[in-house]
């Protein structure tokens, strides 16, 4: 399967849409086969999900997102897992060990360490299931 | 003790501020989030300290020109910058941002401070203005557009003659468009014609229609513009620049409401509303001769005169507004808005060329422009090279006459010279150095 993560330097882009690269990555049985960045600079947010789908994304990682782009990602057949903050190689870690889920925010801190590896979970105010 | 009582005085005092108030830390971490802010983000204070801020804050600049950066980094506050956040709930709120560097008792910077306010309620009454200032595809706030805007649904009713009167590029085509869909023969044909761009015999063809054998390869009847337009609307543009003769055929149409093609012997009747536009003065047309007098007063039943864009600068800001929407969904980008230097160039030029001028001026800094700003970089050279030797002159003209001299002699010489400060200074008769320190002093480029 392809999953995208909006990059914003190492991280997990805050803000779908916003960000200047996508990381696309090709994985299989929890191994990444093969990965790319795509620029995306200055794209408005319906040719991000336009762009995305024609990549041929099954699910994007992502930041805050747009409620319209969410149900946009997921009527072109992309699931999101949304709400995700925290260094992206980490983020993909937790996703390749099945054990990554929306809202979830890891909270190292710059010098003090890493406090909880499980990060934490703000949950989401709105779920898949309610939007529809 | 004393230390705790007044955190906790402080914290009283940003809880009771209807602005969203959050602090950060030289990490970009958030120190502190006021009552507000946790309202207006949907993030409660537990949430939000600790986390970076562009995670919670979430701003359409986050990511690229992030204002709390830019203080930390300048040292400057950006006061009243117009940006738009994304809630918990994944809503775009939009919001005007101040910030501020935080320093401790010793004048060290330990961080900055952002203040930000819900403009949700200013924005929806910005598009109800922005309503009342636009009809159909026209945008404008200026008293003369206004005006027109109250009687052309009244005109659009009254099904008589218009002649637009305008330079290039003030919307015209726009107007005669507008007429024609608040009429009630909006749901019929619109056809347009420009005059100006076809060869006499080919036009009268082309309006009339010809009948089978009326000249060499009329080998059937063609129908004309009139007949197209048959119910509905024709907008005849470049009205100035029709012949003599075709002119006596088009006013013999207007006053009977008939015509007969070319070649043709029968009269064919038409249904057909008028609406003609020129950039020539047709007044001076016909002192001339070269415009007939009866064709003018029946084409000048209703007149509506446009102004040119630089004597209805107020509606330049809107229209760059327009422009960039428009843009942006045209060709998918994602840009929010022009520099201010950018809205000072363009509220100062001139646009020979009116509103398409500034349309394209739009359309070229959208090739140029990768961010979300257009800046004067992104704007024609041939259009800005004056301006920025203006701006040099500006700075200096109103406080300090001699100073304004001497820069503008400088600038003058070192682009005689290419920017070359060798020949520049022999030239001036003054030392390298003198004239290395005169360039700083007046930020000469």
């Amino acid at each position: 399967m392809k999953v995208a993560i909006p990059l914003f330097g190492t991280w997990v882009s805050p803000r779908f849409g916003y960000s200047p690269e996508v990381w696309i990555l090709n994985v299989e049985d929890g191994e990444v086969i093969s990965q790319k960045t795509v620029p995306m600079v200055g794209l408005s947010l319906p040719f991000w999900c336009n762009q995305l789908s024609h990549l041929g994304i099954d699910a994007v990682i992502c930041g805050g997102i747009d409620r319209v782009c969410h149900y946009k990602l997921e009527s072109l057949g992309i699931s999101v897992i949304p709400e995700v903050a925290g260094e992206a190689i980490e983020v993909l870690d937790l996703f390749l060990a099945g054990k990554l889920e929306p809202g979830f925010r890891n909270c190292r801190r710059k010098g003090r360490g890493f406090k909880g590896r499980r990060g934490r979970y703000f949950e989401p105010q709105w779920t898949t299931d309610e939007k529809k | 003790m004393k230390t705790g009582r007044s955190t906790s005085f402080f914290n009283i005092i940003l809880d009771s501020i209807a602005d969203g108030v959050f602090t950060i830390n030289n990490q970009e971490e958030i120190t502190s989030f006021n009552r507000a802010a946790e309202e207006i983000t949907g993030f409660s204070r537990d949430e939000a300290i600790g986390q970076y801020c562009f995670n919670i804050f979430r701003a359409n600049i986050c990511q690229t020109e992030c204002a709390l950066r830019q203080t930390i980094k300048t040292g400057k506050p950006i006061i009243n910058k117009h940006v738009n956040i994304l809630d918990r709930e994944g809503k775009e709120v939009p919001v005007s941002i101040s910030t501020s560097l935080l320093r401790n008792e010793k004048g060290k910077v330990i961080g900055a401070v952002e203040t930000f306010r819900d403009l949700s309620v200013v924005e929806e009454l910005k598009k109800e203005i922005s309503r009342q200032y636009s009809l159909e595809d026209i945008i404008g706030k200026n008293y003369q557009i206004q005006s027109i805007f109250h009687i052309l649904p009244d005109i659009a009713e009254s099904d008589s003659t218009v002649l637009i009167q305008g330079p290039s590029g003030s919307g015209k085509e726009l107007f005669a468009r507008a007429i024609h869909n608040l009429s009630h023969r909006k749901d019929d044909p619109y056809i347009k014609v420009n005059c100006g761009a076809l060869p006499d015999t080919l036009l009268e063809s082309e309006l009339f229609g010809y009948m089978k054998g009326a000249f060499t390869d009329a080998k059937r009847d063609k129908p004309g513009r009139f007949a197209l337009a048959e119910r509905g609307t024709i907008f005849l543009d470049e009205i100035g620049d029709m012949s003599q003769a075709l002119q006596i055929k088009l006013l013999r149409f207007l006053q009977e409401k008939e015509y007969e093609p070319l070649g043709g012997i029968i009269t064919v009747k038409a249904n057909v509303r008028t609406i003609t536009a020129t950039n020539k003065n047709l007044s001076d047309l016909v002192k001339n001769g070269s415009f007939r007098e009866d064709l003018f007063y029946r084409l000048n039943v209703v007149n509506i005169e446009l102004p040119p864009l630089s004597k209805r600068r107020e509606d330049i800001p809107l229209l760059i507004e327009n422009f960039i929407g428009k843009f942006n969904l045209k060709k998918g980008k994602n840009i929010i808005g022009v520099s201010d230097t950018v809205m000072e160039f363009l509220m100062t030029y001139d646009f020979p060329g009116n509103v398409r001028e500034l349309e394209n001026i739009i359309e070229y800094a959208f090739v140029l422009c990768k961010d979300m700003i257009i800046k004067i970089k992104h704007l024609p050279r041939e259009l800005t090279h004056d301006f920025q030797d203006r701006e040099v002159t500006k700075r200096f003209t109103l406080a300090h006459p001699l100073k304004n001299a001497e820069a503008d002699l400088i600038q003058k010489t070192l682009k005689k010279h290419q920017g070359n400060r060798i020949e520049t200074a022999k030239e001036l008769k003054i030392n390298r150095s003198t004239l290395w320190r005169k360039i700083k002093k007046y930020d000469l480029q």
